[in-house]
């Protein structure tokens, strides 16, 4: 939580100052972004492949755990197809990618500015912060109604990591696994998934 | 594209690799913060730059809302699903 209102506290004080024009010129010429996104999904992959965790929980765990992250893909692209049908000022595509994004922000909302525009990438930023921030506050609501599963789903990519602590408090800790499990195999797919998309 | 998978297989080489080393592991960590602040900021920057995206903010913001809840809700079914046909299946 307190590194989700670092990352807004950084995000809003780069618009300001580029809004009001307090930046050297060098920022409004060059943009870094694409370089710093290269270095994160390095980044990314390090933490993957250092998490012994996640190997062994694939061993332990019964071939069924392969299930959730699968029906949230799927899932999430039906509530997109849906949310077609009456938000289409979007295209479909667009939709997608930041649907894809599964909550995680900041890898999605940097891949869109590199692959399509500003106005989608800002769209994604926006939305996957919303994702994580719900599922923080609506877990235990989702785990009454939808079942323990379905607060994981909601998590997306960030149900190995930042919404972890509150899937566990709420599913129990017999959901551990398969969240980690679950944030791991989304936080893969996110950046394959919008390259392809927009490939 | 290319570049994408390349960058992500290559991290997860080197993280298998490094895996043993808690202070590496810890580091690397430290840095992927660094590098998602470093990021979030740029993307301020070439947010802030675009004058036009900052007066429909609001309404993009509420459109990002839907778009989020319209996932979560897709998602929240077929987890439904899926925990009845195989996690409660006894």
């Amino acid at each position: 939580m307190k590194e989700n209102i670092l990352v807004l506290t950084f995000f809003i004080s780069g618009a300001f100052l580029s809004y009001f024009n307090l930046l050297p010129q060098i920022f409004y010429k060059a943009d870094f972004s694409k370089y710093i996104l290269y270095i994160l999904l390095f980044l990314v992959g390090v933490i993957t492949g250092a998490n012994k965790r996640i190997f062994s929980i694939v061993k332990k765990v019964k071939y069924k755990i392969i299930f959730v992250p699968i029906s949230t893909v799927l899932g999430t692209t039906l509530g997109i197809f849906i949310l077609h049908l009456f938000l289409i000022r979007i295209s479909l595509k667009d939709l997608l990618a930041v649907g894809w994004g599964f909550g995680y922000y900041s890898l999605s909302s940097i891949i869109i500015k590199d692959l399509r525009n500003d106005a989608i990438s800002l769209i994604a930023l926006l939305s996957n912060i919303f994702r994580e921030l719900f599922t923080f506050i609506g877990a235990p609501l989702l785990v009454k109604t939808t079942g323990k599963l379905s607060a994981i789903s909601s998590g997306g990519a960030t149900s190995m990591d930042t919404t972890l602590p509150i899937i566990t408090k709420f599913a129990g800790e017999e959901y551990t696994i398969i969240s980690i499990f679950h944030g791991a195999v989304l936080t893969i797919l996110v950046p394959i998934m919008i390259t392809l998309l927009y490939k | 594209m290319i570049a994408t998978l390349f960058l992500l297989l290559l991290g997860t080489l080197f993280g298998l690799l490094i895996e043993k080393n808690k202070r590496i592991v810890n580091l690397t960590n430290k840095l992927l913060l660094f590098v998602i602040y470093l990021l979030l900021f740029s993307l301020g920057i070439s947010i802030g730059k675009n004058k036009i995206l900052i007066k429909i903010f609001f309404k993009v913001g509420l459109e990002s809302l839907i778009i989020a809840m319209f996932g979560i809700m897709g998602s929240a079914i077929f987890a439904y699903i899926i925990q009845k046909t195989f996690f409660e299946k006894k």
